[in-house]
């Protein structure tokens, strides 16, 4: 009886921690979006990418944003951290950066403690606009980029 | 209860008990942090420098180095294009960039620093292939040398305005480190300096962590960086380690090594991470966050006009909040000649990066959200007014 009560209480503590990241991000993204004159039910993902981190993890998500970020209608990108405009438009490109579905966070509004992360992370919606998983982009991860559209 | 599962359990027993006895915090602690301030550093001048379209102010490398006819050059890495910038130190003004072609017989890949030993002699390093290459001042390759290692946590050479390339005789020394924390590291097995020879391309290692980095987890990335730099009129070398509150030099003429205080009267101890090294469950945030909250020591140099050295303290954020963080307040410690500390000036937070090192001082280069500029203040060594 002990040992499922302490089973219980560490079930309860992932499931509450996993809760508060999912409100903290989901409270951030629905002002972004807002702001952005747009809102999440109109995207599947919505891919952060942090400009300082595992620099591995963020040049791919980097390049994969520059080749498909015409095609990807469905994927909201949110770049933060960001450490030299200049350097990132010389990077990336003006033409992405102006997107429409392409945002620049220029508040640092990722940095708390609960969400701040050195990996891009990909944000998986539901049609209702809500998040369903979340998905870091470590170096092990090799199916980060799978069904984004 | 079976003799398997006894057995089990017995495994389990001594699996956490050695779990337990590897997760030790220990504290560095700064037993000689009350000594007297008598000198400070006093902001005396400014440059600005300033930039073309493919450049931003952040770079990992620069350098100031001096022609034959004395003339001051200040140079810098941009790694977008894969360039050397060259400016006039004294008037500001712009002159070249080197550009280093990435593929081909002259090709060396992505550039990740370089050394200006002179215009006839420069060094280009790659991270990725562990390799140094030499240009002349036609800009072709006359040379290059392969950094591959035997050691068992190999040192990957990092090159940075931090941790420069020193060439001394037909000696190249280079520092580096691979991240991560070891349960089976020793003084000899993982070595930080890489002693290149430039005539036989023979590559040797000298300098470990101080003891304490085996004594605890240090969670692997930050803590684990140096720094190093080279005191030209006394030909010694001299390594900062993050946790550490002594240099240690390294004196080229007779090969002997020593330590010796150089640490911040800001920071009483530094802890390391309360988790095993075997079990590494600490998460990349979590370690950040415990070099944010307990201060590190950073970037060093010597200033041969005002004869001191130089060590950046990354003060203690015992408040730190991610959601409000602005940046770290940093510090200085100073240092004579003679290796006694002579005082510390304070920072305020997103004030100053990195530094070059001019036949007039010490310049610092400034935090700025101009991108179109890189703007240094100079400062000098002054002696503290008594009243």
């Amino acid at each position: 009886m002990k040992k499922t009560r302490v089973y219980l209480l560490i079930f309860y503590c992932l499931i509450s921690a996993c809760s508060n990241e999912k409100a903290e991000y989901s409270e951030i993204i629905k002002t972004v979006t807002k702001s952005n004159h747009t809102s999440t039910t109109s995207y599947s993902d919505i891919i952060i990418l942090p400009e300082l981190g595992c620099e591995g993890c963020i040049s791919d998500v980097e390049n994969f944003l520059i080749s498909n970020s015409q095609s990807l209608e469905n994927t909201f990108f949110i770049l933060t951290r960001i450490r030299s405009k200049k350097l990132l438009r010389l990077r990336v490109g003006e033409d992405v950066l102006n997107q429409e579905h392409v945002y620049l966070d220029t508040e640092n509004l990722f940095e708390s403690s609960e969400i701040h992360s050195i990996y891009p992370i990909r944000l998986v919606l539901n049609q209702q606009g809500d998040i369903e998983e979340i998905l870091k982009k470590d170096p092990s991860n090799m199916s980060f980029f799978n069904d984004l559209h | 209860m079976n003799i398997n599962l006894i057995s089990r359990l017995i495994i389990c027993f001594f699996l956490i008990l050695f779990a337990i006895s590897c997760s030790n915090e220990v504290k560095n602690k700064n037993n000689q942090k009350e000594i007297e301030s008598s000198h400070e550093l006093m902001k005396v001048g400014s440059k600005s420098f300033e930039l073309d379209d493919e450049t931003a102010p952040q770079s990992n490398q620069f350098q100031v180095f001096r022609t034959k006819d004395s003339l001051e050059i200040l140079t810098f890495l941009n790694n977008y294009n894969n360039s050397i910038y060259f400016y006039d130190f004294e008037s500001e003004g712009f002159l070249y960039k080197k550009t280093y072609e990435k593929e081909g017989a002259h090709g060396v890949g992505d550039i990740f620093g370089y050394h200006i030993h002179n215009l006839d002699s420069i060094f280009i390093y790659n991270y990725g292939m562990s390799k140094l290459f030499l240009f002349n001042a036609e800009e072709n390759m006359i040379n290059s040398y392969n950094l591959n290692q035997s050691k068992k946590y190999l040192p990957a050479a990092r090159v940075a305005t931090n941790s420069p390339i020193v060439v001394v005789d037909n000696t190249a020394y280079l520092t580096g480190n691979i991240a991560g924390e070891y349960n089976d590291e020793t003084a000899e097995n993982r070595p930080l300096l890489i002693k290149l020879n430039l005539v036989s391309k023979e590559v040797d290692y000298q300098i470990s962590y101080p003891e304490i980095f085996r004594e605890g987890n240090w969670g692997g990335g930050q803590y684990r960086w140096l720094s190093h730099n080279y005191n030209p009129i006394d030909s010694l070398l001299f390594f900062s380690f993050s946790v550490s509150h002594d240099f240690k030099f390294l004196d080229l003429k007779n090969g002997k090594v020593f330590n010796k205080y150089a640490g911040s009267k800001y920071i009483e101890e530094i802890p390391s991470i309360s988790s095993s090294k075997m079990l590494n469950s600490i998460s990349k945030e979590e370690i950040r966050d415990h070099f944010i909250i307990n201060g590190s020591y950073q970037e060093t140099g010597y200033v041969p006009s005002d004869n001191f050295y130089f060590r950046t303290v990354y003060l203690p954020e015992s408040n730190y909040d991610p959601a409000a963080f602005n940046g770290l307040q940093s510090s200085m410690v100073l240092l004579d000649r003679y290796f006694d500390v002579i005082g510390e000036t304070v920072f305020g937070k997103r004030s100053y990066g990195t530094f070059v090192i001019s036949k007039t001082g010490l310049y610092l280069k400034k935090f700025s959200d101009n991108e179109d500029a890189i703007i240094f203040d100079q400062f000098k060594l002054m002696e503290i007014e008594k009243d």
